[in-house]
């Protein structure tokens, strides 16, 4: 059993050797590969992923987490998956899922198989931008790290296709688990082309929120 | 003076002569171009539903840009429309556009052509 949770925990470091600086949106267009990644001061997420379809993506993530008593990284070999689009004239809506299984490295406690599950859902017209999502990360000897967000945003203005997008973006956080589990952050979000940036740093503590994505 | 005349005449003969030859040239040239097939090619626009985002639309230009028969795509998110150009000789079917539509994630409305 320790042998098959070495190889498991083996197998899904390899993420967090190719990189740690990435995550994907769950699922892009067939065949395009998605990069994404997202950083705070006490947790950390990665994801490279593949679009077999425009329904379904197979990817690799890694996430760190510096929770109240440990510090651990997960590394997860992810399937994403788009369980319904709403496409309208002036709008889009999605609902996303991802499953994911792995192994968890921690400071304190022997590594351990891991799992990972994401529910997503998102609504958005040119001047709107909503999100709602929970993400649960556990391990076989009951180390659990969850992440409840949602997210609103405005656009100040109306880009057109090749110009610079502006969001003003309000995002909340619950970690349960975490020192801060509550975490408000305002951001800034620019798209440009095939690239996303954000920026923005959390109310309470002014804590750095960086994240990115691009798609090829 | 007789031979300011013959002169003129020479001037006007060899004028003509090469007036001819263009003319001949001329009907050769559209005479072939009437019988050999020309190569042109197509505008398409596709009105298309749930394009929003840019970042996410890129996924329909990174779509059609991938094909051999496409030269150019442009995506106007006003208009809701993306206008494809194929190149010289090259078309793509009504199918093709509406598969790569979807493959990108989005749904095709309606489809028009101009050669």
């Amino acid at each position: 059993m320790e042998g098959l949770m070495r190889m498991c925990w083996l197998l899904a470091s390899i993420p967090l050797l190719v990189s740690r600086t990435a995550v994907a949106n769950p699922v892009s267009f067939k065949g395009g590969y998605g990069i994404m990644p997202a950083y705070n001061k006490d947790w950390f997420d990665v994801q490279l992923n593949y679009s077999v379809t425009n329904r379904y993506a197979v990817g690799a993530s890694s996430y760190y987490r510096q929770g109240k008593d440990s510090t651990a990284e997960f590394g997860i070999g992810q399937f994403n998956y788009l369980i319904k689009r709403w496409n309208e004239l002036d709008s889009q809506a999605n609902v996303n899922a991802s499953v994911g299984f792995g192994g968890r490295h921690d400071s304190v406690k022997d590594d351990a198989v891991a799992l990972y599950g994401a529910l997503e859902a998102d609504y958005e017209t040119r001047r709107i931008y909503s999100q709602v999502s929970a993400e649960t990360l556990q391990s076989d000897d009951n180390v659990q790290f969850s992440r409840y967000r949602g997210r609103l945003g405005v656009a100040p203005y109306r880009a057109e296709f090749d110009a610079l997008n502006t969001w003003l973006v309000m995002q909340i956080d619950i970690m349960p688990e975490m020192n801060e589990s509550v975490r408000v952050t305002p951001m800034v979000r620019l798209f440009y082309s095939n690239f996303v940036l954000e920026l923005g740093a959390s109310l309470e503590g002014g804590t750095p929120f960086m994240g990115g994505a691009a798609h090829f | 003076m007789r031979q300011n005349k013959a002169f003129a005449l020479f001037c006007l003969l060899y004028l003509e002569e090469k007036v001819m030859k263009k003319w001949i040239v001329l009907s050769g040239l559209i005479l072939v171009s009437l019988f050999v097939p020309v190569a042109h090619a197509d505008t398409i626009t596709v009105s298309v539903k749930g394009m929003v985002c840019s970042f996410c639309a890129q996924g329909i230009k990174k779509t059609f840009t991938r094909k051999e028969a496409v030269e150019s795509v442009d995506v106007d998110l006003d208009k809701k429309i993306v206008t494809i150009t194929t190149k010289q000789g090259a078309s793509l079917t009504d199918a093709d556009v509406k598969d790569s539509i979807v493959d990108a994630g989005y749904e095709v409305l309606s489809i028009d052509r101009k050669a």
